[in-house]
């Protein structure tokens, strides 16, 4: 049985992290790295809950979590199965089949959506000779990108062309770039499913402190190549292209001027990373939070 | 060789730029100067069809096609999807800096209304 205290001290252990990277800003400082500790701490999270649910159960059959579960499934007795154990590894197949189903509806949804609005932009969109990107005829300033059209997955409507100066346009469409080479698309993709299949306000949070770090490492990156003013510039333009009410069902609307305000004075902050020796032992802290509750499925009692 | 998306642009404005339903024949020759032969308006025409994107209707034994929906309509799903204000927050897309202006967003709300189609 220790080994379910340690899934029940590594589940707590993320929910604190968690819990703690939302509430401090520091993780501002250093986003890759923060993003880096939120996926540990999502996947430590996950295998801890199932594997703590599942240990629990399948005690009596002394074996590994793998190996109970498939002979639990398979039928096979286990010497004094209590029925309190079966129901809890009951509810730990549970869970895992619920995160299944989370993922799989995620991941369809999500194509869905994108597939349509790709069909759209081939239709209404058009190249444009002075800028790398598809461009669709509207007055409200967007930008934003679309995986899978390569360069052309870089969107913007004539509004924004006509909202910002050269320069601004350059470093916004850097930014869009960076997020296309960094794939953040997947990583928004796992958090969109967890924000699907657990209760709605941790998840909730979480999937909001990640999108804000996506935004923030795309930032840098854009930063690099075109120094942080442009990018600084566009983002103060498209703050006062709109401020205004709240339109029904976005929710967190508000928390966007936020967004948009924290990022601008961390452009202008240029703080540094924190030193090499810090970043290493919170990279060494995330991979052991999500491998522990791992290794746990595999080992012996 | 033009791509499958190039051919569906050019029909598709073709479409928009007609009141009225029209049969293959008659987009055919709209873009006659494309030099586009009729087999291949039409496949395009019916494919689109089962895509969702044009309707298909048998009138005196020749189909009329004519466009789900208009130009603006389209463009404004695709900027409510940006802004992430389209009904199921799929958040399949992350936008610059949302700050959407109030008249504009009921503006964009408002065009696309209830009982349009949205599916995949």
């Amino acid at each position: 049985m220790i080994y379910f205290a340690h899934y029940l001290i590594t589940a707590a252990v993320c929910l604190a992290a968690g819990w703690l990277l939302t509430a401090d800003g520091r993780a501002h400082r250093w986003p890759r790295g923060a993003l880096i500790v939120w996926q540990a701490l999502s996947l430590g999270l996950v295998l801890s809950v199932t594997g703590a649910l599942l240990s629990a159960g399948l005690a009596p059959y002394r074996r590994g979590v793998v190996v109970s579960t498939v002979a639990f499934l398979g039928r096979r007795p286990a010497p004094a199965l209590q029925w309190w154990q079966a129901a809890l590894a009951m509810c730990g197949l549970a869970v895992t089949a619920w995160l299944l189903v989370a993922a799989i509806r995620a991941v369809s949804t999500v194509m869905r959506t994108r597939r349509r609005h790709r069909v759209l932009l081939s239709l209404v969109g058009r190249a444009d000779d002075a800028h790398p990107a598809t461009v669709i005829t509207h007055p409200a300033p967007v930008a934003y990108c679309l995986p899978g059209r390569g360069a052309r997955g870089v969107v913007l409507s004539t509004g924004t062309i006509e909202l910002l100066g050269h320069a601004e346009l350059r470093a916004v469409l850097a930014h869009e770039r960076s997020h296309l080479a960094e794939r953040h698309h997947l990583v928004l993709l796992a958090f969109d499913m967890l924000n699907r299949a657990l209760p709605a306000r941790p998840a909730a949070a979480a999937n909001t402190a990640v999108r804000t770090l996506i935004e923030m490492c795309a930032d840098d990156r854009a930063a690099r190549v075109h120094g942080p003013a442009p990018l600084v510039a566009a983002l103060e333009r498209f703050r006062t292209a709109g401020p205004g009410p709240v339109p029904p069902g976005t929710v967190a609307a508000a928390g966007d001027i936020a967004t948009i305000d924290a990022r601008i004075q961390r452009l202008r902050r240029a703080g540094r990373v924190p030193p090499l020796a810090l970043r290493s032992v919170i990279i060494a802290a995330a991979v052991v939070v999500a491998a522990t509750p791992a290794s746990f499925f595999v080992l012996p009692w | 060789m033009r791509r499958l998306t190039d051919l569906e642009r050019v029909l598709m404005e073709a479409l928009w730029a007609r009141a009225e339903p029209a049969t293959a024949r008659d987009i055919a020759r709209d873009i006659a100067d494309r030099g586009l032969a009729y087999a291949t308006v039409k496949t395009v025409l019916d494919r689109m069809a089962v895509k969702g994107l044009v309707t298909r209707e048998l009138d005196d034994r020749a189909f009329r096609y004519a466009p789900v929906a208009s130009k603006e309509a389209y463009v404004t799903e695709l900027m409510l999807d940006a802004l992430d204000l389209a009904g199921d927050r799929s958040s399949a897309l992350t936008h610059f800096a949302r700050s959407v202006s109030g008249p504009d967003a009921s503006i964009l709300r408002q065009a696309l209304s209830p009982g349009s189609e949205r599916g995949g």
